[in-house]
């Protein structure tokens, strides 16, 4: 009994010891970093954690990196960066981003380069020392018989440590490819396997989030337009709609939408198929496919579905005109660094592919009535002239290549709370022949900011081969859950409650608009 | 004769069942629909053991769930009548030789009804000396409000007072039992400074940065804390309890009639009622003095005070901090006093009772 109150005296000193005044605090300089940084971690215990963190690697940095005041913050950046994206995965982004506009004080170039490349730049010079020490043992043995050992310098534990977490992952919705995900990455992306219609991409590295060539108007007539890429638009039956209008919903905030967030701005292009009936692409079939082709997009026009038809020859045709949303996207979902977009009608264009992904099955009641096809119906010449309004389209509106994306990535069942509600191009879409990022191998918005899921109907329709992206998300939002110390299903309704909350707002949103509009035409009747 | 002593006996059985079913009603209130059994989860726990109040923290269903218990006694006489109805009615009690131990809420509707005073377990924010049942008491309050670890070594911390020159050594005693206790409920048991849980739990927005003061039942704890690291410590051993002596010892009132009022009426932003109301404000001064000159001592005292290169908050926590004016008063001093560093603002706490308790489950959270 003794003993263990001895025992329980020395543990409440030593917890005393640990807790308190012991612990030399950074300059005030670096503290200003710290505090910058910590505007990054919302919640109080990670926020505790995070200046904890930091505080303590900064305590046990070798004393060589704090021996002026440049470097000293340069390396409390790095710590601060470090557990900031630790803690908050793809704070990175934002970090660059809030640096931009001034919040957090930009890194003192030369300092931040040595520090940054002190990998590098101690390699060498622990080269130059071997290799001059080794050219110098060399000369000597010359002179003198006996061999001298070569030691080697003792590593670097602390550049170590940092070499170690340096390996940050670039978190984004346009990359998902992170030291958590390669755990899923062998899901295949494929239905079919080998079978699928397009061949996979090799590396997303090429392309360029934005394209900075022009690309002009050539020519233009009442029923044509040409551009400088070779692609031909046919305007005889443009409609009309209604004006783009949309709220975008702020990232990384629960908070609604203000005024500010009211934009008519096109930020996106959505890819859909007409998953229509299909002829078969031969020539003896030419007048069926034309004649059917044309009842097809008279259908598009009279329902403006979508902003631009490709039909199977590669005619591309203006269905609803660029500035007026039309109704292809339904519930959908997609967000880019900046901003979560809630259907999509508003924001995106949609260009619609004659063709088909998907084939009607018979099956056991409760089962899928859909299966995925072995091979695409898209042909080639859609490709091509997929690619020219994409580019055209991207150039004109500035779109980043993270907003180009298909229908059965973004859509939802919003009241199952459900991903792939329709499926069209939801996998084996080749994103690289239109100059982009592979989106079924990114993060899909709709499961990592509000936890939707998917059920075993959709598993059957995909066979089980569900894309690479699902598999990540439900990855990072795992490790979310991990993080904000909350089980995975509360946290997920968390999200869900959080989605309803905006969803119905916008509903809202939209039906007093709709009044509003009523009351004005009955006035101007 | 026989008649009167029995009408005598039917008056106290008729009070005490009254005083029983008072305390059911309160305690149903307080608690809520949280049940012992409902707790018996893994979530960390922050436990505020205070002069007057112990109140648990926990978070539940990602909003953070408190229960409190007063911690406070009163002995009556044995009667298996008494001991029938507290059993009936679940008020914590023990026998103890011919009384009868009533701890918890229940002693204070007790005190009320047979016009006496509650016993203190605790005393200036510690196990009082002079009381042989405190460590029975407090571990009864404990065992009722926290329920042992569903998992061993879920993580619990408690709140103690600040270093206090004259009482360094029973601070390390006290900590010890209460660590203890609850050790051996299954928790891996942290104690943490009063003042700094209320930093934790008030000031995330200032990165940790400033000072927590809370102004409990025995003793007021501060704490200055730089990006959460404490820098200094201290306490001053005048409380809510200090002025309910003191004015009920120059008034000639009961303690706990000056409680009620302070506690209901008191306002130090108006002009004073009635004698009562007049030695509260002149005694509130008094602490808010102590507490000023005291914060100011300690910073001239240190050489370890960071370079602040901003003004810091201050956050008013506690019991003895509710009355309105409180914070104006204390601004008010502050003002009048040389400070070494410059202050932001003085704000109260967003719950003044539940502030250290919240910031013991954050302290939890983080060490879990």
């Amino acid at each position: 009994m003794r003993q263990l109150k001895e025992l329980l005296l020395q543990q409440c000193l030593r917890d005393r010891e640990d807790k308190t005044f012991l612990k030399p605090l950074p300059p005030s300089s670096c503290r200003r970093t710290i505090e910058e940084f910590a505007v990054l971690v919302p919640d109080p215990v990670q926020k505790l954690r995070f200046l904890n963190r930091v505080l303590e690697r900064y305590r046990k940095t070798l004393s060589i990196y704090k021996l002026s005041p440049p470097f000293q913050e340069t390396v409390v950046r790095k710590l601060a960066m470090d557990e900031v994206e630790r803690l908050c995965p793809g704070a990175r982004k934002k970090v660059r981003k809030l640096i931009r506009q001034g919040t957090i004080s930009a890194p003192r170039p030369t300092p931040w380069n040595i520090y940054k490349y002190r990998h590098s730049i101690i390699t060498i010079v622990m080269a130059a020392l071997v290799l001059g020490l080794g050219t110098g043992i060399a000369s000597f043995r010359n002179i003198i018989s006996p061999t001298p050992s070569v030691t080697q310098e003792p590593a670097d534990e602390y550049a170590e440590e940092v070499y170690g977490l340096a390996k940050s992952p670039d978190e984004q919705y346009g990359d998902a490819r992170d030291e958590g995900n390669t755990k899923v990455a062998n899901v295949s992306p494929q239905p079919g396997g080998k079978e699928a219609a397009y061949a996979p991409e090799s590396t997303d590295s090429s392309f360029p989030e934005y394209i900075e060539e022009s690309i002009w108007l050539v020519e233009e007539s009442s029923d044509r337009e040409l551009y400088s890429n070779g692609l031909r638009i046919t305007t005889t039956f443009t409609v009309e709609n209604e004006p783009r209008i949309y709220y975008r919903f702020p990232i990384g905030s629960d908070r609604l939408p203000t005024e500010a967030d009211l934009s008519s701005k096109i930020v996106g292009i959505l890819y859909h198929a007409s998953e229509s009936d299909i002829i078969d692409f031969i020539p003896e079939k030419n007048q069926s496919l034309k004649k059917y082709s044309k009842a097809l997009f008279k259908y598009v026009c009279r329902n403006k579905f979508y902003h631009y038809f490709i039909n199977r020859f590669g005619q591309v045709f203006r269905a609803v005109r660029e500035d007026h949303a039309a109704f292809h996207a339904g519930n959908s979902v997609w967000a880019d660094d900046e901003n979560i977009y809630l259907n999509l009608n508003h924001a995106f264009i949609g260009i619609c592919f004659e063709g088909k992904a998907f084939e009607e099955v018979k099956s056991e009641p409760g089962g899928p009535k859909l299966t995925a096809m072995k091979t695409s119906t898209i042909n080639e010449a859609q490709l091509t002239s997929g690619r020219e309004l994409t580019d055209w389209l991207r150039v004109k509106y500035r779109i980043c290549q993270g907003n180009c994306v298909t229908h059965g990535l973004v859509s939802i069942n919003p009241e199952a709370k459900l991903i792939g509600y329709h499926v069209d191009l939801a996998q084996g879409f080749p994103f690289h022949r239109f100059g982009l990022k592979d989106k079924s191998r990114s993060l899909l918005p709709t499961i990592t900011e509000f936890g939707f899921s998917h059920d075993s109907y959709f598993l059957k329709i995909f066979k089980g081969h569900i894309w690479p992206g699902i598999a990540y998300s439900e990855e990072r939002l795992r490790r979310r859950a991990e993080i904000a110390n909350i089980p995975l299903a509360e946290y997920r309704m968390q999200l869900n409650r959080r989605f309803t909350r905006w969803f119905e707002w916008q509903k809202k949103q939209k039906e007093d608009q709709s009044k509003d509009h009523d009351q004005i035409c009955a006035m101007a009747d | 004769m026989a008649r009167r002593r029995q009408e005598k006996a039917g008056h106290r059985k008729k009070e005490i069942a009254a005083a029983a079913s008072k305390i059911l009603a309160h305690e149903s209130l307080s608690r809520g629909s949280s049940e012992k059994s409902a707790r018996l989860d893994t979530n960390p726990v922050g436990v505020d053991i205070g002069t007057s109040k112990i109140v648990f923290a926990q978070k539940k269903h990602g909003n953070v769930a408190f229960t409190s218990q007063l911690n406070a006694f009163i002995s009556v006489e044995y009667s298996k009548f008494t001991e029938s109805i507290l059993n009936q009615n679940r008020i914590n009690h023990y026998r103890m030789d011919e009384s009868l131990i009533v701890y918890g809420d229940g002693a204070e509707v007790f005190a009320n009804m047979l016009n006496t005073e509650t016993g203190r377990p605790m005393r200036h924010g510690l196990l009082n000396p002079k009381e042989s049942k405190a460590i029975e008491i407090i571990k009864g309050i404990l065992d009722d409000i926290v329920a042992p670890a569903a998992k061993r070594g879920t993580q619990l911390c408690f709140s103690i007072p600040g270093a206090h020159k004259e009482a360094e050594s029973d601070i390390i005693y006290h900590e010890a039992i209460l660590r203890r206790h609850l050790s051996n409920k299954g928790y891996n048991a942290r104690s943490i400074n009063e003042g700094l849980a209320v930093i934790f739990s008030e000031l995330e927005k200032d990165n940790f940065t400033g000072i927590g003061i809370s102004a409990g039942g025995g003793m007021c704890n501060v704490c200055l804390a730089f990006l959460s690291v404490p820098v200094i410590t201290f306490s001053i051993r005048k409380g809510g309890d200090y002025i309910d002596d003191a004015v009920a010892s120059v008034t000639g009132e009961v303690n706990t009639r000056v409680r009620a009022i302070k506690e209901r009426e008191l306002d130090l932003t108006e002009e004073p009622r009635n004698d009562i109301e007049d030695a509260l404000h002149i005694y509130y001064d008094d602490l808010i003095v102590t507490l000023v000159k005291g914060l100011k001592e300690s910073l001239a005292q240190t050489s370890k005070i960071p370079d602040f290169d901003k003004p810091v908050p201050i956050v008013l926590s506690g019991g003895a901090a509710k009355p309105e004016g409180f914070e104006h008063r204390f601004e008010m001093y502050l003002n009048k006093e040389d400070f070494p560093i410059e202050i932001s603002e003085i704000r109260t706490a967003s719950d003044p009772l539940y502030a250290t308790a919240k910031g013991a489950l954050i302290a939890a959270m983080f060490e879990g």
